[in-house]
């Protein structure tokens, strides 16, 4: 109720600045060297890099997500003049924050975009009629601009929000929230419009044969899965480590576990409702996505994904118990996010072999590629050979743990609650029904 | 209403008395007056206000409702119920050949257990409301109440009743009193 008062502890425990030094050695340390074997392993196995390029675009997608889908969180906050959000808001905004970083982790990318992107190459773009048009939009030039379109965006929104709402806490002043709420529209657009984009950049690009209207739709519903598993992790982390007592309570958890549930639900819907217009329509050029994917062991990943993504947390998550609980939440939110990752990797891996040099050579001989599946064949079971796993793990670890010592630099000696935010008291008193 | 266990029932002293119903002035009073009959012992009673009221039902010391478990189990034997008949109609008993797909399909057929799955989990969530609620209920003693018509606008009230097992007159009266109530009636049915 309204009269019920909530102190705010001290400031020891709104101010991260014991923790945040240690995490950021550890992490930053740790993320760097992984990433350093992951490079050194790429460089033994001979293959131009492409499988650590592969492992390495499939951790910063991963990565990427979860900063892409904080902001829109931040932004959705503002837009729906949210109250109980206020509380994991400035976790939210630390992790959209990550642009910065996320531009220069995709330096390596650019570097050997040939390797693993096909529409590089000019020979191939004009090797048939269904890809001679897409050279107009998968160029090298226009994707560098638009990449660079996307970060300049995504930073200066990331930026502008973060830091208003950080000057907030110094003067109080209300017309800097009313006017993140303006703002909060037309951002979101563009935040939405980038996700759909990169989708078809990052992921699509890596087929150019495939055609999906669904795919930009089911990245970001992936993305939107991401944030709902990482913000009670990371409120539990600081709440583990005495931060924020009391403040972020069952009610708040309960709130992010319905948002998990939901968008768990929702990854699930788009994902069947992508995969059966492709099997009813049954167009190469859409089929070609799920071809490989049925076959062998990624065959066993995609059904695992149904398995592991929708109906185990489903029935984990789907009681009021189960979300209401830190421990069982914090078990399906690190489940949840374990299947994205593998959803991504189920995305991006086989792609970037379809298109290997192959197949690519039958095409520019005018041959069909899909016809030459058997020969293939062994080049798509690659990304699961067991020095590629490593690589794969290595690389999440190094990208990871990259990323959550740049998101705990970004929290650090910064308020963890936005204190001058007038909706704050009406966010702490939340009940979830 | 009469299938009551006879060990905290006690048949009124007076047939025509349904029970006390007392006024608060506003959903805080209610919610702590909520808190003074859970404590004392009381068991029949109930809180009557015109919206939901945050905390209340921690007040009242209500139990987890039954409804999501009967709702879910329902749900999963239409759907399981649904993908079955497809298989057996279109699969099975008569195989059917669609645009040369294969006779059974998951992806086809959920079209039709999704919906089924819905529908089930809706009529049972409605039914099974009603029935957990004890409804329909024609008439109830409360309406006879003049002052009981507010509780639709700006009204909060708790009605105890009668059958009660520590039901008494006077020192129910008087606990809801200190408990903080505007106005005390008795009901008769």
């Amino acid at each position: 109720m309204s009269d019920k008062t909530i102190t705010l502890g001290t400031r020891d425990q709104i101010y991260m600045e014991q923790l945040a030094p240690r995490v950021m050695m550890l992490a930053g340390s740790i993320g760097v060297i992984a990433l350093i074997l992951a490079a050194l392993i790429g460089l033994a196995v001979h293959d131009n890099m492409k499988q650590f390029l592969c492992s390495y675009l499939t951790a910063w997608v991963f990565c990427f997500a979860i900063a892409i889908s904080g902001l829109w969180f931040v932004l959705a906050h503002h837009l729906f003049k949210a109250a109980w959000s206020n509380v994991v808001r400035r976790i939210a905004e630390a992790l959209s924050a990550n642009f910065v970083l996320l531009a220069i982790l995709f330096i390596p990318i650019l570097i050997g975009m040939r390797e693993i992107f096909p529409w590089t190459s000019h020979a191939y773009m004009q090797s048939g009629p269904e890809l001679r048009h897409k050279e107009l939009f998968l160029n090298t030039p226009f994707f560098l601009l638009r990449m660079g379109a996307y970060f300049a965006a995504l930073i200066g929104i990331s930026f502008y929000y973060r830091r208003m709402s950080l000057e907030q806490d110094q003067d109080g002043q209300v017309w800097r929230l009313v006017r993140l709420q303006k703002n909060a529209g037309w951002c979101f657009l563009i935040v939405c419009w980038i996700m759909n984009l990169a989708a078809t950049d990052l992921i699509m690009g890596l087929q150019p044969k495939w055609l999906s209207y669904a795919e930009p739709l089911y990245f970001a519903t992936g993305c939107a899965v991401t944030i709902f598993a990482v913000l009670p992790i990371f409120a539990m982390l600081l709440q583990n480590r005495g931060y924020l007592p009391g403040l972020i309570t069952k009610e708040h958890y309960h709130d992010m576990g319905k948002w998990l549930f939901a968008f768990v639900m929702f990854w699930a819907y788009i994902a069947f409702a992508q995969y059966l217009l492709i099997w009813y329509g049954n167009v190469p050029k859409e089929t070609a996505f799920y071809l490989f994917r049925q076959l062998g062991p990624w065959a066993a990943i995609s059904i695992a994904l149904i398995v592991g993504h929708f109906l185990i947390p489903f029935i984990g998550l789907i009681s009021r118990w189960g979300k209401r609980r830190t421990s069982t939440l914090l078990f399906w939110a690190i489940w949840v996010l374990a299947f994205q990752y593998l959803d991504f990797f189920w995305q991006i891996q086989p792609a970037v072999y379809v298109q290997s040099a192959k197949v690519q050579n039958a095409a520019l001989a005018g041959l069909d590629p899909y016809k030459l599946l058997g020969s293939a064949e062994n080049a798509v079971w690659l990304p699961l050979h067991p020095i590629s796993l490593i690589i794969s793990l290595l690389c999440l670890v190094g990208v990871g743990g990259i990323f959550v010592a740049h998101t705990f630099y970004l929290l650090a000696n910064k308020s963890l609650l936005p204190l001058r935010d007038p909706r704050l008291p009406e966010a702490l008193a939340v009940e979830s029904l | 209403m009469t299938t009551y266990s006879p060990s905290i029932d006690t048949s009124p002293a007076d047939p025509g008395m349904y029970g006390l119903l007392a006024e608060f002035h506003d959903p805080q009073a209610l919610v702590n007056a909520a808190n003074v009959l859970r404590k004392n012992g009381y068991y029949r009673w109930d809180c009557y206000s015109p919206f939901p009221i945050h905390g209340l039902d921690k007040a009242m010391g209500l139990k987890f409702s039954p409804l999501p478990v009967v709702v879910f189990s329902v749900a999963t034997l239409a759907c399981v119920g649904a993908l079955a008949l497809a298989w057996f109609c279109n699969a099975f008993d008569y195989p059917l050949i669609v645009s040369g797909k294969p006779y059974w399909g998951f992806g086809p057929h959920m079209f039709v257990a999704f919906p089924a799955t819905v529908l089930a989990s809706v009529v049972t969530t409605f039914y099974a409301t009603f029935i957990f609620c004890k409804l329909p209920v024609f008439r109830h003693p409360l309406f006879t109440s003049e002052r009981f018509r507010r509780v639709t606008d700006d009204g909060f009230f708790i009605a105890v009743e009668a059958r009660d097992a520590k039901f008494d007159l006077t020192a129910t009266a008087a606990l809801l009193n200190a408990a903080g109530a505007q106005a005390i009636e008795e009901v008769r049915d």
